[in-house]
């Protein structure tokens, strides 16, 4: 029996007015995602990847078309029904991590726990246990300047698995780091959809694109290719 | 998110920017403080009038010569033996004379000089702390002796006066008694005072027995608006004023100079509080300026904020938090510093200025409401960013 789809758009589009011109940011996109994928989002830059994904993440509405996120019809939540999703239903992580300077990595961990009305013993245990998850014990202290990007990144990850979500969105997570931290960032979020999350990621990088299930190609605000490459990079090995 | 959560991320917001917030409480405190000092010393001096009319006798009805009616005649040592016997009057004191200057070897004081009689001493609670006071046989004999009050004493240089001679009028005057302290009326300076018997005003100083100033003891306070009327129709009567003219005298009760100068007291304190809570105001748009410009600078911080989750109402309350803790902390300080104000004002104007609770805790309501009436438009303007706009943000 197929579990409903986490995500499910039809005929989204997203207009931004700007002065006397319509920019059609994206156009008509037909989207489903099933518990547990993991999707890579492909397109060159100014194609609509980050504006999907403010969508799905409830940052942003649609200017047409439907939305179902969990289920649930996203037109007819009111702000604080956005925040909510927001809150509990996905988690976030951006390029240029967005951490609040001047928490220390704990607090940054702790803060959407704080949103939650989680108590402040039950907080820092889980933020310290998703900040030794993702390798940062012994940097729990540290505000974001004084740790490296892919550091940085970690502590973001950890915050979006903060409230337990069950879809993580990251917006080109990579494109800041070396190939090196890159390369754990992809890591970890592969093992987060081991453990049966649900990722989105866009990504510049085909390398990185292959660690997905499924890849989405935008141009201009529309997918223009899908391919379900199932167990892609076990098939890329194979051919090497 | 609870008041806890919201306080601690206030603090620690403020915290970072520690050089503002403070300069932004300055303004707060400046405020407080204003209105603290200049209500709770208006206050004071109100208590501080009250309290030295009521020293000034008790059961007093006052005449004097009405200065607004040209043709006035003055009240005269006549009208005084025809007010003092009448019903319920127990004792009349003339006072004779008026400002002058008194002098000793180099040194002179404008004073009010008034020749009176020895009853002046029991009605207007004027005692002496050295020396003695007028009696029967100065004024039987006209007698060149005077009773100084203890401001004239020092403008004249020394209060060790007694058995010197002073000068009123190029007149030699022997120096008999110091009187006791007693304050202002907010009229008369009762310290800066000299007095001499009546006798001897009359045919030495001023020249003729014009009264400057007549009290009136009334036997029972009930009968005060009684002796007021008759001593009216008796005057005008003596003075032959017709039934259409106005009196050409003036008659107060000592209740009603209380209520004048509590009402004059009054309007001045509000009037300083008035002028003290303009700046409160001005400390308050310097609250809601720097929270425009926090939010502005931390549009970044909302966007992030709300993309983990925070509502539009967590938002708000974060920024109305730090408004509040702002005004306050101002308002705290600017307690302390009002009573600071309060005690350097007691200490010039010598008179007892008391903060009271009440005053404090209005201070304190007030700072809070300022706080949070200032800082509604900026939080709300920090709660409504969109997100995306606010990420986006540079
Ligand atoms: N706030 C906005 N106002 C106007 N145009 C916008 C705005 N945000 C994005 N766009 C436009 O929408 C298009 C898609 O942007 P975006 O989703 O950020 O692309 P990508 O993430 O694929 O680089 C771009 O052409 C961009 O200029
Ligand atoms: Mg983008």
């Amino acid at each position: 029996m197929p579990e409903p789809p986490v995500i499910d758009m039809r005929g989204i589009s997203r207009v931004y007015r700007g002065e006397g011109v319509l920019v059609e940011a994206l156009s008509d996109i037909d989207l489903r995602v099933d518990p547990g994928d993991f999707v890579a989002v492909m397109g060159p830059s100014g194609s609509g990847k980050s504006t999907l994904m403010h969508i799905i993440g409830c940052l942003d509405r649609p200017t047409s078309g439907t939305y179902h996120l969990m289920g649930e019809e996203v037109a007819r939540l009111n702000g604080d029904a956005l925040a909510h999703a927001r809150l509990l239903s996905v988690g976030f992580v951006f390029q240029t991590f967005n951490l609040l300077p001047r928490l220390t990595a704990l607090q940054n961990v702790e803060l959407p726990m704080i949103y939650a009305g989680a108590k402040s013993r039950q907080r820092r245990e889980r933020a310290t246990t998703l900040l030794r998850a993702v390798g940062l014990e012994n940097r729990t202290g540290h505000r974001p300047n004084q740790l490296s990007g892919g550091e940085r990144q970690r502590v973001a990850i950890a915050r979006a698995l903060a409230n337990d979500p069950k879809i993580i969105l990251a917006d080109e997570p990579t494109g800041n780091l070396d190939s090196r931290a890159g390369a754990e960032i992809v890591s970890l979020l592969e093992g987060l959809h081991s453990r049966g999350r649900t990722i989105i990621l866009i990504t510049h990088e085909a390398q990185v694109a292959e660690h997905a299930r499924r890849v989405l190609t935008l141009s201009d605000g529309r997918i223009v290719g899908a391919t379900g490459i199932v167990g892609a990079k076990g098939a890329e090995e194979a051919t090497r | 998110m609870n008041l806890v959560e919201s306080t601690w991320m206030a603090l620690t917001a403020l915290a970072a920017n520690k050089g503002r917030s403070a300069l932004t409480m300055l303004g707060v405190i400046i405020g407080v403080g204003a209105v603290i000092a200049l209500v709770s010393t208006g206050k004071g001096a109100q208590m501080e009038v009250l309290s030295s009319l009521e020293r000034m006798g008790t059961n007093l009805v006052f005449a004097i010569k009405a200065l607004d009616v040209p043709a006035a005649q003055p009240l005269t040592m006549d009208d005084a033996g025809a007010v003092a016997r009448l019903p319920y009057v127990e004792t009349v004191v003339p006072q004779i004379g008026g400002f002058m200057k008194v002098t000793y070897q180099a040194e002179s004081s404008t004073s009010n000089v008034f020749g009176t009689t020895p009853e002046y001493s029991w009605v207007h609670n004027a005692d002496v702390a050295l020396g003695r006071f007028i009696t029967q046989a100065d004024e039987d004999t006209a007698a060149r002796v005077a009773v100084v009050g203890l401001q004239t004493a020092d403008d004249l240089g020394t209060r060790n006066l007694l058995g010197r001679n002073i000068y009123i009028s190029g007149l030699p005057f022997t120096v008999v008694g110091l009187l006791e302290p007693r304050g202002s009326t907010g009229f008369l300076n009762r310290d800066q005072m000299v007095l001499i018997p009546l006798s001897t005003a009359i045919s030495r100083v001023t020249g003729d027995d014009s009264i400057y100033y007549l009290s009136a003891r009334v036997t029972e306070r009930d009968r005060i608006p009684d002796v007021q009327r008759s001593m009216g129709t008796l005057l005008r009567d003596r003075h032959r004023i017709g039934p259409d003219d106005q009196d050409d005298f003036l008659l107060m009760k000592q209740t009603d100079l209380q209520d004048m100068m509590g009402l004059v007291t009054n309007v001045f304190t509000a009037l300083a509080g008035g002028i003290a809570a303009i700046s409160l105001l001005v400390g308050g748009i310097g609250i809601m300026n720097i929270m425009l410009v926090s939010v502005t600078e931390r549009t970044r911080e909302i966007g992030i904020r709300k993309a983990i989750g925070a509502r539009r109402r967590d938002i708000l309350a974060q920024f109305l938090v730090e408004s509040i803790i702002l005004s306050l902390f101002g308002g705290i300080l600017g307690i302390g510093f009002g009573v600071l104000l309060a005690w350097a004002a007691e200490s010039v104007l010598r008179f007892h200025i008391g903060v009271t609770p009440s005053a404090v805790a209005l201070a304190f309501a007030v700072s809070v409401g300022i706080g949070v009436f200032f800082g509604v438009y900026p939080a709300w303007r920090a709660g409504s960013q969109d997100p995306i706009d606010a990420l986006r943000y540079e």
